[in-house]
C-alpha cells in the first residue's frame, strides 16, 4: 500500500516510487497528473476491497472505486498534507460506497432477512460453496462497518494488520480485534448449520 | 486480549477478493489506473491552472478547524466580559446626582481643605458624609 508495494509494478504514468503520501498529495493539490497517478496506483486496489465491503455487485465496486478517486481529487484542496492521506482516502471511499447501497446491490439483509437456518436449502446436508458463501456474506452484513472492512482487508485480500492498519486509521489492535471477533461471530453462526464441514 | 483469536476462517467459506493486496492480474489493474487517470484529466487541468479569479482555493480542514477553535474562544470570552460586566451594573448602586451624593464622596483631602471637620460639617449640614459627622461628634465630645 504505501511505497507502492501493492499495486502493479509497471506504472503507466510514470509513477515517483518513494514519495510519501502526503507529498504526492500536496503535487495533486497543484495538478501533477503523475502525482495522482502514483496515488492511484498505491490505493487502487485497497479502496476497491473497502467497497467490496459494503458493496456485492462487482460493477458497483469498480465505480465505486474510481468514484472515490475522483471524489478525492474534487476535494483535495481542502486535504491538510500535514495529516496521513490514506484515512482520509479510506474515509471518501466508505462514504461513497454506503451512498451507493441500494435494494438492488445492498449486502444482502434487507431481502434475505436475518433467519441464517431458513436461508440454508438443505439444512444439515452438504452445502454448496456458494450457498456457504451466502451464509457468511450475511453474517458479516449484521456487523458494524470498520468490523466488516477490517475482516475484509486482513482476512479476505491479504493485507497485513500493519497495512490494514494505516489505511483505516486504527491502530493494529484494534484491527486484530476487529478480526478476531468476526472470526469468532461467523463461526459461532455458522458452524451448526455447516454441521461437518466445519474446520477448526 | 487474553483469549486465544479464532484460526483463519476456511477459505471456502471467505468471498472472492477484489483488491487483493498482492497478485492478481497486473495487465487488468494497469487498465483501471489508466481509465482512473483519463478520468481525472479535466480535474487535474483545473487544479493546475490554479484557482479561478474570485475563487481561492479552500482552506484545509486544518485551517477551518483553527478558525473555528478560535471564534470558540473569542465567543466565550466576550460572552464573560459582558456577564461581567452586567453583575457589575446590577451590584453597584446608581450614581445619585444629588448635591448629597457630592458631599458624601469628601475625604479627608477635603476636610484638610475646609480646616477642621467641624467648620466641614457646619458647610455641608447634614447632608454631610456620615463618617464626617461622626468625626465631628467625636471632637465635640472631647
Amino acid at each position: 500500500m504505501a511505497g507502492g508495494e501493492h499495486g502493479s509494478d509497471s506504472t503507466p504514468e510514470g509513477g515517483i516510487p518513494g514519495a510519501p503520501d502526503e507529498l504526492l498529495a500536496r503535487r495533486v493539490q497543484r495538478g501533477e497528473r503523475e502525482a495522482f497517478a502514483e496515488l492511484a496506483r498505491r490505493y487502487l486496489r485497497p479502496v476497491h476491497a473497502v467497497a467490496a465491503s459494503f458493496l456485492s455487485e462487482p460493477a458497483d465496486v469498480e465505480d465505486a472505486a474510481q468514484e472515490t478517486f475522483l471524489r478525492a481529487l474534487e476535494a483535495i484542496a481542502s486535504f491538510d498534507p500535514d495529516r496521513p492521506f490514506a484515512p482520509w482516502l479510506y474515509q471518501i471511499a466508505r462514504n461513497v460506497a454506503r451512498n451507493r447501497l441500494d435494494h438492488r446491490s445492498r449486502w444482502r439483509t434487507e431481502a434475505a432477512g436475518d433467519d441464517l437456518a431458513a436461508a440454508s436449502p438443505n439444512p444439515g446436508t452438504t452445502m454448496e460453496r456458494a450457498e456457504i458463501r451466502a451464509l457468511v456474506d450475511r453474517v458479516l452484513a449484521r456487523m458494524p462497518d470498520q468490523r466488516r472492512t477490517a475482516f475484509r482487508l486482513f482476512e479476505v485480500e491479504g493485507y497485513t494488520s500493519a497495512e490494514t492498519a494505516r489505511l483505516m486509521g486504527v491502530s493494529e489492535g484494534t484491527v486484530r480485534s476487529h478480526v478476531h471477533h468476526a472470526r469468532r461471530t461467523l463461526r459461532r453462526e455458522l458452524e451448526p448449520l455447516l454441521g461437518g464441514e466445519e474446520r477448526r | 486480549m487474553t483469549h486465544k483469536t479464532p484460526d483463519p476462517l476456511p477459505p471456502e467459506w471467505l468471498p472472492d477478493p477484489v483488491g487483493p493486496a498482492r497478485g492478481g492480474d497486473p495487465e487488468e489493474w494497469d487498465r483501471r489506473l489508466r481509465d482512473l487517470v483519463s478520468a481525472a484529466e479535466p480535474r487535474l487541468a483545473e487544479l493546475a491552472r490554479g484557482p479561478a479569479p474570485g475563487r481561492e482555493l479552500r482552506p484545509a480542514t486544518g485551517a477551518w478547524l483553527l478558525l473555528a477553535a478560535r471564534w470558540r474562544a473569542a465567543v466565550g470570552a466576550a460572552a464573560l466580559a459582558a456577564a461581567t460586566l452586567a453583575l457589575v451594573v446590577r451590584v453597584l448602586p446608581a450614581p445619585a446626582s444629588s448635591p448629597a451624593a457630592d458631599a458624601s464622596t469628601l475625604g479627608l483631602a477635603a476636610i484638610a481643605e475646609q480646616g477642621t471637620a467641624a467648620a466641614l460639617w457646619q458647610g455641608l449640614g447634614s447632608e454631610a458624609d456620615p463618617a464626617l459627622a461622626q468625626i465631628v461628634l467625636q471632637e465635640a465630645s472631647r
